[in-house]
């Protein structure tokens, strides 16, 4: 109704509800009351590189929406350090009581070709993400219908209740496009060259270098964005990015290794800003592999892993100790104890289990992944004292994700930055880890809990926000005492930039909002 | 044209055959399915099985093959998985990059090499001697990605000379960015074809020719580069048309860590993301390109050395 736009303009000033507490001052919530300077290019060097710049053909990955963002927008939007929507293209809106009715009244807003962004557009993107094949279809498959009573106003009728789905609208999968353009180009040449309402056009896109993005001078919010160009330059190499912004080569770069946090901090040019991601950092188990099916044996485990000591030695402080196997978003429960290192408890479940003397596991990770290198010797040292043996493996990405995907796996261990959740909330996880058995088997782990299951489905479609908080508050501690793995720590994301750049910082989600960007020189 | 010559020519025939063999079983005999890394670990089976209809995986094996070569003949690559375009518009782009980066690194080799051999081989197990030794004994032992990232710790943010990254968009800007990448590659072919020239250039130094023109008079600058650099080249041609392939080599690692946008970056990307057309293809051209700079040294000699005839 009402007062949810009114919050959800509050939470544009920066006051909104926060779940993504930050472990560090520098945490991009603050807003500069100065006035920023305009002009300029920012040179960002960053890991990713976009595949498509078409949102409908869903490359689902964080090369592609980070630039996405940039050119489109959504119905609602999501800022660094709150994890709740503001107004983008609808500049209010109204949720039925019984959750499954959305009303959103669009602003008045143009693409970069010059025409009118109207409810029509609306229709179609959101027609278009409510396709079985789509990969989200989890989230988008609830619209029942979508109608248009004017130019200006779009309602769509779900077909079960679900707060969750003013955030799934903020998510660039669900960009709003030309609808006139798109049909007239087709998907392959619109991928080429994308028109939206976006802060920036695309100027230049030569693959494997450099997507280069200019002013819109339509763009809806007035006065910015500050910048005049970006230049996003596809640097992958870990060590290349932090020399480039050390020598001043680039202004700002992104997935600053953990090693080399200190080194940016200390050099006096450039600062690391953290932003806590919408990410896992657990070790996973295959439930099918005999060993790992009992729920003693994996308690034992987590019991066994000295979380602190891993939390200081490989990530320095700047992470918290997970308490959840899901990711620290919205709905996250403090009250849910994480595991303690106690190796008595530890030795006691599996003295109680089908396995007393301890059993062999094999840990597989990617190869460069020199984080979860680290982890993984600390966990095969430290469960060698229940009797558990640890064999670690090392692949490439594609293998590794290929071995997963076929269930080929005991346990496995993804980069810190790579298993995020693409929406502040809990729901897309929930179900991807707990409501799936079929085809994905719960995200590979064959975890068999109903209870969890149960709870899911009732949370994602919780007739109010305070019982899907109690809700996901019950799915946290179900599923950390029947654990489908050990989670590790909640991992920040890490963005440096040198010390006349302000306003560029992390949205949860792992993109960035380049329009509040500028160059103090 | 020389009996020679038709023979050379027929003989690379069935090495290319080979060649596309190699190219086509090694990224296929790869683990890891590219329509599964294309759509992402969380892909439903129903996309993934889509998408290997579409890039033609259903097929058989030797069916794949067929179209491969077939379509190879005609210089038709296929589409890239990744970029879906097809290959040659790829590929075409970034040959001049790494041609631009082999060429500079040859030329720095040989800036660092024939000088320094001379020096070594007149002063034969002096100090100078002994120095060159130990200089070209430990860049040859550096891994590449470790020398090029110190020069660029050195050279590109402590001194600023030169950039740390990237290609530049105007020819000056490109030049001075491939400057440390050239020397890093550089540095490493320098210590074999060094070696080599020195050791020849010994034996030419000792031959009695050289004495015999030094003995009609000849000054020692004319002696050298008339007849005892001339005589010593053979053996330096042959190994630098052998090390062509090395070179290749070496620049898959050194453009990853500079980020230049040439075949040895996208050769990795490929490979990581098991886009088969791209890893084929290029497989294709390098194989052909250290065939063909074989066959090119063959002509050389014709030409350096008048005792051989075509």
């Amino acid at each position: 109704m009402a007062a949810a736009a009114a919050a959800a303009v509050l939470a544009a000033c920066g006051g909104g509800t926060s779940a993504g507490g930050d472990t560090t001052a520098a945490s991009g919530k603050a807003v500069d009351t100065a006035p920023a300077s305009t002009g300029g290019t920012l040179r960002l060097a960053r890991s990713l590189e976009p595949v498509t710049l078409n949102p409908f053909t869903c490359a689902c990955e964080n090369g592609s929406w980070q630039t996405m963002v940039q050119l489109f927008d959504t119905l609602v939007e999501f800022m660094p350090g709150t994890s709740d929507p503001v107004p983008g293209l609808a500049e209010s809106w109204k949720v039925s009581s019984d959750k499954k009715t959305f009303t959103f009244h669009l602003r008045d807003a143009s693409f970069s070709d010059g025409s009118p962004v109207t409810a029509a557009d609306v229709k179609y993107a959101l027609d278009r993400v409510n396709n079985p094949k789509h990969p989200y279809y989890v989230l988008y498959g609830m619209m029942k219908s979508v109608t248009t009573p004017d130019a200006r106003t779009v309602v769509v009728r779900l077909r079960e209740p679900t707060i969750g789905f003013l955030w799934y609208v903020g998510h660039p999968a669900a960009s709003i496009v030309p609808k006139a353009a798109i049909e007239r180009m087709g998907d392959e040449a619109f991928g080429r060259r994308p028109i939206g309402s976006g802060a920036f056009t695309l100027k230049r896109w030569v693959k494997g270098q450099v997507v280069e993005l200019a002013r819109n001078p339509h763009y809806w919010r007035k006065g910015q964005p500050y910048l005049d160009s970006v230049e996003m330059l596809y640097t992958p190499n870990d060590n290349t990015r932090t020399l480039d912004l050390l020598s001043g080569n680039v202004d700002a770069v992104d997935a600053v290794a953990f090693s080399q946090v200190d080194q940016v901090d200390h050099s006096g040019d450039a600062r690391v800003l953290f932003q806590l991601s919408s990410g896992m950092y657990n070790v996973w188990f295959n439930e099918r592999y005999a060993s790992l099916a009992e729920t003693g044996v994996r308690q034992a485990l987590n019991y066994a892993t000295p979380l602190e000591q891993i939390r200081r030695v490989v990530f320095g402080d700047r992470a918290d100790v997970a308490n959840s196997s899901l990711p620290k978003l919205k709905d996250w429960s403090e009250g849910v104890e994480p595991y303690t290192y106690d190796l008595d408890k530890a030795r006691a479940l599996m003295a109680r289990s089908s396995m007393p003397d301890g059993f062999d596991l094999t840990i597989d990770f990617a190869s460069g992944d020199e984080t979860s290198k680290q982890v993984a010797q600390i966990l095969q040292d430290e469960w060698s004292k229940i009797g558990v043996n640890v064999k670690l493996r090392q692949y490439d990405f594609g293998t590794l994700y290929t071995r997963v995907g076929r269930f080929d796996y005991e346990a496995f261990m993804l980069p810190p930055d790579v298993y995020t959740s693409d929406l502040p909330i809990l729901d897309q996880f929930a179900q991807f880890l707990f409501n799936d058995p079929d085809v994905l088997h719960n995200a590979w782990t064959w975890y068999d809990n109903e209870e969890a299951a149960r709870l899911t489905e009732q949370a994602v479609h919780a007739s109010d926000e305070a019982e899907q908080t109690r809700l996901y508050g019950e799915l946290q501690q179900v599923t950390l005492d029947d654990p489908p793995s050990v989670p590790l720590v909640f991992p920040p994301f890490r963005a440096a930039a040198r010390s006349d750049v302000k306003g560029f910082q992390y949205v949860q989600t792992g993109w960035w909002r380049l329009e509040q960007v500028s160059l103090e020189r | 044209m020389s009996a020679f010559l038709r023979k050379r020519l027929l003989e690379v025939i069935p090495v290319l055959i080979g060649i596309t063999l190699v190219a086509f079983a090694i990224v296929h005999l790869v683990p890891g399915d590219p329509a599964q890394i294309l759509l992402g670990p969380r892909a439903r089976p129903a996309a993934v099985a889509d998408l290997q209809a579409q890039l033609g995986l259903d097929r058989s094996l030797p069916a794949q093959y067929w179209a491969f070569v077939s379509g190879a003949v005609t210089f038709s690559f296929g589409q890239s998985f990744q970029f879906r375009q097809p290959v040659a518009d790829v590929i075409g782009p970034r040959i001049l990059p790494s041609a631009f980066l082999i060429v500079y690194s040859l030329v720095v080799a040989l800036t660092i090499a024939v000088p320094l051999a001379i020096l070594s081989a007149r002063r034969r197990d002096g100090w100078p001697d002994q120095l060159v030794r130990l200089f070209t004994t430990t860049t040859f032992a550096m891994p590449s990605f470790w020398l090029g990232l110190l020069l660029t710790l050195v050279f590109g943010l402590q001194l600023g000379w030169l950039p740390t990254s990237g290609y530049g968009d105007t020819p000056l800007e490109h030049f001075r960015s491939l400057t440390l990448p050239a020397i890093t590659v550089g540095l490493w072919i320098a210590a074999p074809l060094l070696r080599s020239l020195r050791t020849n250039l010994i034996d030419t130094f000792d031959a009695e020719f050289t004495e015999a023109a030094r003995a009609r008079g000849l000054g020692e600058l004319r002696v050298l580069f008339k007849h005892v650099l001339r005589n010593s080249l053979i053996s330096t041609v042959t190994l630098m048309s052998l090390l062509i392939g090395v070179l290749l080599s070496g620049t898959v690692v050194v453009e990853s860590v500079f980020s230049l946008p040439g075949l040895g970056s996208l050769l990795v990307r490929a490979v990581t993301a098991r886009d088969f057309p791209v890893v084929q293809t290029l497989t294709l051209l390098f194989g052909f390109t250290v065939v063909f700079v074989s066959l090119a040294t063959d002509l050389l000699y014709a030409v350096i050395d008048p005792r051989v005839r075509l």
